[in-house]
This record gives structure tokens, C-alpha cells and sequence, in this order.
């Protein structure tokens, strides 16, 4: 077993979340290793150490719980004490047995005192604080969560600390009560911070906040694991990604700072930032200005030059930026990157390499065009030529041969992101990608 | 911050009186004690639930029983040493009636410190300066894992790694919070 399996076996085990097969391999391993044996002992042990120093231990949960033992107890002797002077079966040792019918209204009671205890809950659950917000519109399928439970949404609904708005399917828009709009798109989860009514936190997926001037003293501040985006007042985009975020300001001024502390950076209208736990946050325009030809993905690191992993995983190593498809239900053997810098009229060259990817596109122009590259590839790295100006169709080659662009119905021409689709389980790679904006 | 054994003699009284009222409160008090030792010789935090809530019920149906001189705490755990002492023999009975060398192992490991490790607060202390070694983001994972009882895929979008990734890194951070107690001269 490596490590990887034991560690994921041993969580399982620790959990209670390990089937039966599993289980019988991890005991056999156990069986055959008293080194591993006694690590499991002592991460078991750990563990609960762990729990009980940790864990908020529901304080009031286990009153309540003992409480209602304690009930569930006195009914069942009420119960059975007070027959009505019908003989009763008795038990071996002359303990008296209750007869089934009373047996039943025992569990019904038990049952509805725990509902009562359940129901009274509300009464005594903890008192919520001021409104922060409220829902201005919303999709069906989001949700509000809110002390464990989920609700449906509904317009003017108010939110207060600690509430998560959960638009995982769906969509919402938050009004704070200055005003404030924060839009919360399809896949997005946000939550008003339990203790800080000035911090909106961003858990998943994207945010995009008109913000009203806040004052300078208390400005609001939209976090994610790797930064915190501090708003004076602006219009401005967050995305929380896989190990990084991307604030994209479109009006005012942001300060974008690591969430682990280090330095901050300004990030201005029009300009977006990259943020991460493994490298600082550095802000790029987000509009493409004509330049002559500008080297992507050099050399290799965790910053992936302003581009923005949609779908899969997305490494750059040695001057090549490999994407492996994800495995989620949504984007299932998709994979996806787009730069977070707008480009208009470009030139575009690279080397591609798809491993086990059927379907592979490059788009352009926020999906204005798709330069689908042709199946049956052969294997290795081929070159790739893109050559866009004006409204006709972008100019694309592949290995010098002439590949089509498909417009999207519709749509016109604009500045946007460029972006690298792939689909299959395998990997799609690109390497010594050269852009020049025109 | 907490009650005198004295005042807590005095809620007993009343409860003693017939006054059930209290007794949430009494919990309330006790509980953070009372977990810390049953946690520490438990081999699992749901054991650790079964016997806090079994041996507050047991509390109750005997507080007639407890002469009040300032001992409560100890005559709880006393309680919850004799549930615990039951439910670990029950778990090495069933782990050798089905040949689960784990739970036999975690049980008999737990029935040898229950006989011969009275101290639970040093450890827990130990443990809590060892987690306060971790890196920040370390503890960061233990915490939300252990704190918020999380399952494993919500933290991983927390944290937007991997499950995979995340079993690794704790069984990572679990090893080096071992390696630091046995530093201390403890094993977890």
C-alpha cells in the first residue's frame, strides 16, 4: 500500500467511512505489520484526542441529547406503571413486560417528545443578528444555509452573519445594505463572515460586486483562502480557483493581500491580479495594449502568467503548460484555462500536444470564435498558427494546413479572454505560445 | 469562568431536591472536563459521545448516591471510567469473535491506559503546544477537520485540493503531531 492509499484508507477508518472490503485489506495490512499496526492504533487514538480538543463539543446538543434520554426514560416508566389494573405479562424475574400496544405509544411518545425538544429549538436557538443583506433576485436551485439547515431562497429574504448563500445550482444576487450588489453566478457559494459583518467571504467560484464608497476606516473586504480583496468602492469580479484567486477590477481600486500576510498589491481599474498561497499577487492590465510578441508559460511555477484554470488541473513545468480534464460531475473530462487579459486583433503561435483528447479547441474573442483542430491527430506536438483581425473569421493552421474557426450565433466581435478546451481523459499541452496583440 | 466544586455541590443539592431544572447547566459546566478524560482513553470520538451522554444519564439516575463533598467531577469520571471500562472489553469481545485486528488492537491499547494512565489534561496540553507547532496552514486543515467535524470533500473545496490530496496531508500532519508527543515523552 503507498502512502497515498494508506492515508486515504486510514481517513476512511477514522471516520467510519470505510466499506467492507477496504476495511478487511486495512486489517490484513495490519495483521502482516505491527509497525503499521501501532500507527493505526495511535492515529485512532489521535484522532479522538484530536476531536475532543478541537471540537466545539456541541455543549448544548449534548444537554439536550442527555435531556432527552432523560425523558425518553421517565415516559417509558410512566408508561409502564400506570396500566389500568389489566393483567400484564411478566417478564422471567417477575419484571413486568409491556404488551406491544403500550410499547408502541411509548416509542410514539418518545419520538414526539423528541420532535417537541426538536420544535422547541427554534425558540432557543441563538439569537441571529442585524440584517447584512438581502436577496435581491436569485435562480431556483441556490440556497440559503444557515446553521445547518437549507432553505429555498426568496426575494427580500435578509441574511445575517454566517449565512452562505449556496448558487452551487443557481444563481443569486445579494444587496448589502449600503446598496452594494454582490452577484453570485452559477457555481458560486459566498458567506457573510460570522464575526466580521464588513467581510464577505467568497467559497467557491466567482463573485462580482458593484460596491458602494464605503468609508475608508471600514472598508469591505471579500476574501478567499489565498487573499483578501479590500474595497473602498469599485466594480470588480473575485474568483476562488483551485489554489489561487483572480481579482479583476473594473472601476476604482483594489487591495489585494495574501491571506497568509506578505505584500499586498494595488490592483486598479482595469487591471486584474493573481493571488496564491505559493506565490505573491501581481497585477497584470486586463486589456491586451498592442505589443510586439510576448512569451507565455517560460520556464516553470506555480503562477501560470495571468491565465486562469477553468476546468482540470493546469500545471507550467519547463516552459509547458499541461492540463490534465477534471473528474467533477459537471466538468467530467474537461479541461479548460483562458487568460484572464483581454485580447482584440492578435497573433497567436504554439506548439499543442493532446494525449487521449477528442475534442480540442481554441477560443477566442470570450467565445466569439472556435478554432476546432481537426480529429485524428497524430501523436506528438504540432503547430498551431492563429492570425485574427477585423471581423472576418480568424486565419488558423495547423502543421501549415488551414483549419476552420466556427462563430458563435450572434455574437460580435469583442475584446475577451482567449482560451484552451480540451476534452477525453487524457492531457492537452501547449507549449512556446507566443501572443501579439494588434 | 467555571464553578467551585462548593457551588457545584450546591446545584446538586437542588437537583438532589428534585429540581431537574440544573442539570443542563451542571452539564454545561462539567462537560469539558469529563470529555477530556473520556477522550483520552477512548478509541474513537463517537465512543467519546456514547459514553459523555451515557454517563451524564447515569449521573442523573444515581445523584442520589453522590455524598456532596466536593468530588463531583471525580465521581463522574469514575461513572464514565466504568462505562468506558465495559464498552472497551465489549469492542475486544466483538473484535475477537470477528477477527477485526484493529478494533481489538485500538481497544486493548485504550483498556492499558485506562488501567494505568490517570493524567489527561498534561496530555491534552502537550497535544495542544505540539498543534500550535504546525505550520498555519496545517493546523488550519486539522482544525476545520476536527473542529467542524467536516467530511473530507467539503474540505477539500475549502481548500481547493483534492480529497486524495487532503487524506495525505493529514495523515501527514498526524504523523508529525506523533512525532511530537512522543518528543514530549507521550504517545497519543
Amino acid at each position: 500500500m503507498n502512502e497515498q492509499e494508506l492515508a486515504e484508507i486510514t481517513e476512511a477508518w477514522l471516520t467510519g467511512r470505510l466499506d467492507r472490503p477496504r476495511r478487511e485489506a486495512l486489517a490484513a495490512a495490519a495483521a502482516a505489520d505491527p509497525v503499521l499496526l501501532a500507527q493505526l492504533v495511535t492515529d485512532a487514538r489521535l484522532s479522538a484526542h484530536l476531536d475532543s480538543l478541537l471540537g466545539t463539543g456541541d455543549v448544548g446538543n449534548l444537554a439536550e441529547r442527555v435531556q432527552q434520554m432523560l425523558d425518553a426514560r421517565a415516559n417509558r416508566h410512566r408508561r409502564t406503571s400506570c396500566n389500568s389494573g389489566r393483567r400484564q405479562a411478566l417478564a422471567p424475574g417477575g419484571r413486568w413486560r409491556a404488551p406491544r400496544w403500550i410499547a408502541s405509544i411509548a416509542a410514539l411518545l418518545v419520538i414526539a417528545t423528541g420532535f417537541a425538544l426538536w420544535a422547541g429549538r427554534t425558540d432557543r436557538a441563538p439569537v441571529i443578528g442585524d440584517v447584512l443583506a438581502r436577496i435581491a433576485a436569485f435562480e431556483s436551485g441556490a440556497v440559503l444555509r444557515r446553521n445547518g439547515g437549507v432553505t429555498p431562497l426568496e426575494i427580500g429574504m435578509s441574511l445575517h452573519a454566517g449565512d452562505e448563500i449556496d448558487a452551487s445550482n443557481g444563481s443569486a444576487i445579494v444587496t448589502l445594505t449600503d446598496a452594494t450588489e454582490i452577484s453570485c453566478p452559477n457555481g458560486s457559494r459566498i458567506a457573510l463572515n460570522a464575526s466580521d459583518p464588513g467581510m464577505v467571504e467568497l467559497r467557491a467560484g466567482v463573485l462580482r460586486a458593484d460596491v458602494r464608497p464605503q468609508d475608508v476606516r471600514h472598508p469591505l473586504r471579500f476574501t478567499t483562502p489565498q487573499c483578501e480583496a479590500v474595497v473602498v468602492g469599485t466594480r470588480l469580479e473575485l474568483r476562488n480557483g483551485s489554489s489561487r484567486s483572480a481579482l479583476l477590477v473594473y472601476d476604482g481600486h483594489v487591495r489585494m493581500a495574501p491571506a497568509g500576510g506578505g505584500v499586498a498589491v494595488d490592483v486598479g481599474a482595469g487591471q486584474f491580479a493573481v493571488a496564491s498561497l505559493e506565490f505573491p499577487p501581481r497585477a497584470y492590465g486586463i486589456t491586451a495594449q498592442p505589443s510586439g510578441w510576448i512569451d507565455a508559460f517560460v520556464g516553470d511555477g506555480p503562477d501560470l502568467d495571468g491565465w486562469w484554470p477553468v476546468w482540470g488541473a493546469w500545471t507550467r513545468r519547463a516552459g509547458i503548460l499541461s492540463g490534465i480534464p477534471a473528474s467533477g460531475p459537471i466538468d467530467q473530462d474537461r479541461c479548460r484555462i483562458e487568460s484572464l487579459r483581454w485580447y482584440g486583433d492578435l497573433d497567436l503561435t504554439c506548439a499543442l500536444r493532446r494525449d487521449d483528447i477528442s475534442d480540442c479547441d481554441i477560443q477566442l474573442h470570450d467565445f466569439t470564435w472556435d478554432i476546432l483542430l481537426p480529429a485524428g491527430m497524430q501523436p506528438g506536438w504540432h503547430d498551431l498558427h492563429v492570425s485574427c483581425v477585423g471581423e472576418g473569421p480568424p486565419h488558423s493552421t495547423i502543421d501549415g494546413r488551414e483549419i476552420t474557426a466556427v462563430r458563435t450565433d450572434g455574437k460580435k466581435k469583442a475584446s475577451g479572454p482567449i482560451g484552451f478546451y480540451g476534452r477525453g481523459p487524457g492531457r492537452l499541452e501547449v507549449k512556446d505560445l507566443r501572443i501579439r496583440a494588434r | 469562568m467555571g464553578m467551585s466544586p462548593d457551588e457545584i455541590d450546591g446545584v446538586v443539592r437542588r437537583i438532589q431536591g428534585g429540581d431537574r431544572a440544573p442539570f443542563g447547566d451542571l452539564i454545561v459546566e462539567i462537560q469539558r472536563d469529563l470529555r477530556i478524560f473520556v477522550a483520552a482513553h477512548a478509541p474513537s470520538a463517537d465512543v467519546v459521545e456514547e459514553i459523555m451522554q451515557a454517563s451524564f444519564v447515569t449521573a442523573f439516575e444515581s445523584i442520589a448516591d453522590y455524598d456532596p463533598r466536593g468530588t463531583f467531577g471525580p465521581w463522574l469520571k469514575g461513572i464514565a471510567r466504568n462505562l468506558l471500562r465495559r464498552e472497551l472489553h465489549e469492542r475486544r469481545r466483538q473484535g475477537r469473535r470477528s477477527g477485526d485486528i484493529l478494533d481489538r488492537a485500538v481497544a486493548d491499547q485504550c483498556l492499558i491506559d485506562l488501567e494505568e494512565r490517570e493524567e489527561s489534561d498534561g496530555e491534552m496540553a502537550k497535544l495542544r503546544e505540539c498543534l500550535a507547532a504546525l505550520p498555519s496552514r496545517q493546523r488550519e486543515l486539522i482544525e476545520r477537520r476536527y473542529s467542524q467535524q467536516l467530511p473530507l470533500n467539503v474540505l477539500a473545496q475549502q481548500f481547493k485540493r483534492n480529497a486524495a490530496h487532503l487524506s495525505v496531508l493529514l495523515y501527514r500532519i498526524r504523523g508529525i503531531l506523533r512525532a511530537c508527543l512522543e518528543g514530549k515523552g507521550l504517545e497519543a
